[in-house]
């Protein structure tokens, strides 16, 4: 008797462990996800920077995902191209 | 990406990693390579996805652009394209006037989510990310030359130091430095169920847009950001040159043998003009 008591003592401390293992597991699971939901805004991104978008100092009019409009740099010209900007 | 590029300005190993560049993004943005990434992307039903870092970065650009011109260029047309008849390579696109476009797609960009590498996406949206892939593609060129050049692809260009960029409808102009593009409807269209199509789709409605223009040029700080623009503003219609005016980009705007240039274009050469002078 005193050997299956032991193992059925055994057995309910092993699932307890258990059951707070999964607790912790799911908080976690549950936190991950509210901060992805955070940062992670519709339509929107979060995290590393972009390899495109704006360049310049100058930029106009800039989204939150740092996406803007710059004027750039031209110059009247009338010789002869060197390149065509054409519909593709 | 079915395209040619023209390089200028480059050393031989410059040359050699621009060819490779565009070989290996084709590999990753073609709609008409089975196997590529984005093809892959819009196959997988899972919910998220961990994609490739230039894949995500392109998104990021998209996803930039969609929120800079309020969902004009929206990269989850995919399905809206393919419904107007554009799912193979467009030398190998034949009018069909039996067959009527597909169903339309609504636009979801909002909808997409990107955290670092993880995307996410609403079932059934299909990216297409050819609006952007290819205007990043000549800035990253561009930045693979270490000194003055130009660098161009599809009519798309980005220079530093200075490239003389012949317009449609004739005139020219010197680029000293970023990118100049023009979208339109002049070169690629076709017929699908007794109607004209072309591939810059309204994301209002999901069909090839109705546009005063038939095509629009604009100089920005990137070939990206000139791309995007020229999108946009061709979209917009009658509000594009003043869409532009009002984040000071140039713009020039051709509607048969018309051309209009916005207030900034006129700004930027004549007082260039005179300054020279």
């Amino acid at each position: 008797m005193t050997g299956s008591g032991s193992r059925i003592e055994a057995a309910r401390r092993r699932a307890a462990g258990a059951k707070r293992t999964a607790v912790v597991a799911s908080a976690a699971v549950f936190l991950a996800l509210a901060l992805l939901a955070r940062e992670s805004h519709h339509g929107q991104v979060s995290g590393a920077t972009s390899t495109g978008g704006s360049g310049s100092s100058s930029t106009s009019q800039s989204t939150d995902d740092g996406f803007g409009f710059d004027s750039g740099s031209v110059a009247p010209s009338t010789a002869a191209p060197d390149v065509h900007s054409s519909v593709s | 990406m079915g395209v040619d590029v023209l390089v200028g300005g480059a050393h031989d190993d410059e040359l050699n990693e621009i060819a490779r560049l565009f070989e290996g993004w084709d590999r990753v943005f073609s709609r008409f390579r089975r196997e590529s990434e984005l093809n892959r992307v819009n196959a997988d039903s899972a919910p998220v996805l961990v994609v490739s870092k230039l894949f995500a970065s392109a998104v990021r650009d998209a996803l930039g652009a969609a929120s800079a011109t309020r969902g004009l260029v929206d990269p989850t047309l995919g399905l809206a394209i393919e419904a107007a008849g554009y799912d193979c390579d467009f030398s190998l696109l034949a009018d069909d006037e039996e067959r009527p476009p597909g169903p339309t797609a609504r636009r979801r960009w909002r909808a997409l989510r990107l955290s670092g590498r993880l995307l996410s996406r609403p079932a059934g949206v299909r990216l297409d990310l050819n609006g952007v892939a290819k205007a990043l593609a000549v800035d990253a060129s561009l930045d693979l030359i270490s000194g003055a050049g130009f660098v161009t692809a599809g009519g798309d260009v980005a220079a530093r130091g200075g490239a003389v960029v012949g317009l449609p409808h004739g005139g020219s102009l010197c680029l000293l430095r970023g990118g100049v593009a023009t979208s339109g409807t002049t070169h690629r269209h076709w017929r699908r169920g007794g109607a004209w199509q072309h591939h810059l789709l309204d994301p209002r409605t999901g069909r090839p847009a109705e546009s005063c223009w038939d095509e629009v040029t604009v100089a920005a700080a990137t070939c990206l950001e000139a791309d995007v623009a020229a999108k946009a503003a061709f979209l917009l219609s009658r509000e594009g040159p003043s869409w532009l005016d009002e984040r000071g980009l140039p713009g020039r705007f051709v509607s048969g043998e018309d051309v209009l240039e916005n207030r900034a274009w006129c700004e930027v050469l004549d007082g260039l003009e005179k300054a020279a002078a």
